[in-house]
């Protein structure tokens, strides 16, 4: 099971191939905070050697990274666990789901 | 600050170096977080950037060998006497775990390395058939050309073997590996929890770090994504 910051750069993915300072900025854009150098470089290198990520030809020394099929299967699986969690919580706080 | 990818597995900095030295430049204040990554890095070889999922296991392979050869070593040196039933009882599944995890060439390749050696082998048995069926006069062209056949025979052969080694692949069975490296995680929290039962006799702190350390193997010690 990925993550936080796995499941967020699996997130910053989906608009399309990107390299990591750009995966990261996408995050400070969602969350207001950039993930730290060693916490995105770890979720990346997690991602893929699980597949669920791929790196790209580029050039130079750095390549743009893609989300794969299963890398998109597995996170709308676990958006909607937490999207399952988040709704009944808000339920049981009586706040009204948005 | 850049020189902290420097404390970064190998495989993982020819791959990410250059992008994580340009993300430390942007936050020079997070070293923490590079430092606790890098520890967290060589801990978790399975994610390692890898050329296939072969290499990933033969990671993980050399370090579940490594954490229980050591944990073996020492508990040997900190609990022999106190507790050698639990020493005797882990042997066996230490074994079991590093015959399961050990990488083996196979069969194909013994095969492919003798389908390799019948020509180099068939001319150095037809030179030295020439060379014993007669009295050992040749012209010099012959001459030359059943030393040049001897020697180059001989060089093709050690090519071929060197290809074949080459070639050999850990080619365990992934549940095999998987439970391999189960067996050696087990074995290590053993040997550590044995560790500290000897420490709380005794006051022998080094032996409860290193106790506790290995109590924590099935963490850090585990298989590659089953996915792979």
């Amino acid at each position: 099971m990925p993550n936080d910051a796995q499941i967020l750069v699996l997130y910053a993915l989906t608009d399309g191939p990107r390299h990591g300072y750009a995966i990261n900025t996408a995050i400070d854009e969602l969350t207001g905070e950039r993930l730290g150098p060693g916490s995105l470089y770890g979720a990346l290198a997690r991602l893929e050697a699980k597949g669920l990520v791929e790196a790209l030809d580029g050039e130079g020394r750095q390549r743009p990274v893609r989300i794969t099929e299963q890398g998109r299967a597995v996170l709308e699986r676990e958006l909607r666990a937490m999207a399952r969690v988040a709704d009944a919580g808000l339920r049981r706080l009586g706040v009204r789901p948005a | 600050m850049t020189w902290l990818v420097r404390l970064y597995p190998r495989a993982f900095r020819e791959r990410w170096g250059a992008d994580l030295a340009e993300e430390i430049r942007a936050q020079p204040r997070s070293w923490p977080n590079v430092l606790v990554n890098a520890v967290g890095m060589w801990l978790h070889p399975a994610a390692w950037p890898a050329r296939s999922a072969a290499q990933r296991r033969a990671r993980v392979a050399a370090m579940a060998v490594m954490v229980t050869g050591i944990g073996w070593f020492v508990a040997h040196l900190a609990v022999e006497d106190t507790l050698p039933g639990v020493l005797d009882g882990c042997a066996v599944a230490v074994v079991a775990g590093l015959l399961l995890v050990a990488p083996r060439p196979a069969l194909a390749a013994g095969r492919r390395l003798a389908l390799r050696l019948v020509a180099p082998a068939a001319v150095c048995i037809a030179v030295v058939a020439v060379v014993h069926g007669t009295d050992g006069s040749f012209a010099p062209p012959l001459r030359l050309a059943l030393l040049w056949s001897w020697w180059g025979s001989w060089a093709l052969a050690v090519i071929q073997a060197g290809r074949t080694v080459a070639e050999l692949r850990v080619t365990p069975n992934p549940r095999a590996f998987r439970l391999g490296i189960r067996l050696l995680a087990a074995s290590a929290a053993t040997i550590g929890a044995a560790q500290l039962a000897a420490a709380a006799t005794g006051p022998a702190p080094a032996t409860a770090c290193f106790g506790l350390c290995l109590l924590a193997a099935p963490v850090f010690l585990r298989p590659p994504d089953p996915a792979l």
